[in-house]
């Protein structure tokens, strides 16, 4: 989960969050910590890697079991920092799959963006990324995007990200803009999860068959 | 439990690098530890006389990480105290297959009671059990569950890229943020005018 606002990073710490009770003293004890400075905060606790910089807060865990404890973590640290000015937040779901068979691969990006309509301007035309932007159905998010994308890390893998952004209206009190996101982490981000997941499976499925 | 299908298996086959291994030395003892594993930052050895090029056989708990690893060499450089590598270790994925908010009812001795509020149905009927507080992994955790904490109980297993299933279960408590004295006195009004308005005693 990201939030935007205006953040002091260096309290962003392992030990600031057990004083507040939302890690416990040997989570925080065996926290490791990469950087707390002025600037920039980054560390990561046992289940949890948490990046903080003047405008942002990114809490990510690659552990499926964590997500909602995922979600306490950034309610309790609004909760706690109750005056912090805050602009937006997003939900992400972030998955790679890798492709034994290269033509199947090759296929997955040809269907994703056809190329006939680049080759008299390319040789070999290929999708580098490709971003795809509505609105999930009954979703209270301003926009939902799905990028796709050769993966980075795995070879003829797949990168699939999604993102809900929502926006905060700063005409609100940072009181209601806290109880709009905690409405949001209640009721959509579970659906958000369900959603991604279903993204996809249904995304993929095809490229897998026996 | 019944078969993976293709996409499942391939999806598992992607899980990200395994973690870092952290290779420790203050010139002369050896410390190997990682995050893996289920137990953060656990040690997976430590001894003396290693040299460099040294392969070691690695067993974790629950057979959580195996492999052989080549240690690096780590004694030529004054500045290698912290060395990190990744190691070529079986990773694993986690599958949910039921995952509750629990809410403890009661605490007698090491047994506690909970509700268990499904967290992938809402629909599902509010189940009791009891169980050992033991199950909490850590100390400061059994020590602070009381009546009315609220736990999450996930019950699922671990695929690892062998193809290994290994079940696993976990409760860990909600952390809440901590509430100050004053936030404390307006809930508490805040309680005894609903009581009253609902014609219940304070209790």
């Amino acid at each position: 989960m990201v939030l935007l606002g205006d953040f002091n990073p260096p309290i962003l710490a392992p030990h600031w969050l057990f004083s507040t009770g939302l890690t416990s003293k040997s989570e925080a004890d065996e926290a490791k910590v990469d950087v707390i400075h002025p600037e920039f905060s980054n560390f990561q606790l046992s289940w949890a890697a948490i990046a903080c910089d003047k405008t942002r807060l990114q809490i990510e865990t690659s552990d499926i079991a964590k997500e909602f404890e995922l979600r306490d973590m950034v309610f309790g640290i609004i909760t706690v920092l109750e005056h912090i000015p805050l602009r937006a937040f997003g939900f992400n779901y972030s998955v790679h799959v890798k492709f034994n068979d290269i033509e199947v691969w090759h296929r997955f990006g040809h269907d994703c963006t056809p190329k006939a309509i680049w080759s008299d301007y390319l040789e070999k035309p290929g999708m580098r990324s490709l971003v795809i932007e509505g609105k999930r159905q009954g979703a209270t998010s301003k926009r939902t995007q799905i990028k796709v994308e050769p993966s980075p890390e795995i070879e003829t893998g797949v990168h699939i990200h999604i993102n809900e952004h929502f926006v905060l209206d700063n005409e609100k009190t940072e009181s209601e803009k806290r109880k709009e996101i905690e409405t949001a982490g209640s009721s959509e981000y579970p659906e958000f999860l369900k959603h991604s997941k279903y993204v996809v499976q249904n995304l993929l499925e095809n490229y897998f068959k026996e | 439990m019944g078969t993976s299908t293709p996409l499942e298996k391939a999806i598992d086959s992607s899980a990200p690098d395994p973690p870092p291994i952290t290779f420790q030395s203050d010139g002369a003892e050896l410390k190997l530890s990682t995050t893996t594993g289920g137990k953060p930052h656990q040690v997976l050895t430590s001894g003396y006389g290693y040299s460099s090029d040294t392969a070691i056989k690695l067993n974790g708990d629950n057979g959580a990480i195996k492999g052989t690893l080549r240690l690096p060499n780590l004694w030529d450089s004054e500045q290698s105290k912290v060395k990190t590598m990744r190691a070529d270790l079986d990773s694993f994925k986690r599958v949910i297959l039921q995952q509750w908010e629990a809410v403890v009812d009661s605490k007698d001795g090491d047994q506690m009671s909970m509700r268990l509020f499904d967290l992938k149905d809402k629909y599902a009927p509010v189940e009791v059990v009891t169980i050992s507080v033991d199950e909490l992994p850590q100390e400061e955790d059994r020590r602070n569950t009381t009546v009315g904490s609220v736990l999450y109980w996930t019950i699922g297993y671990e695929r690892r890229r062998g193809g290994q299933r290994m079940r696993f279960t976990e409760i860990r408590p909600k952390r809440l943020p901590k509430i100050d004295h004053t936030a404390q006195l307006k809930i508490n009004m805040k309680a005894r005018k609903l009581a009253e308005k609902f014609g219940l005693d304070e209790e």
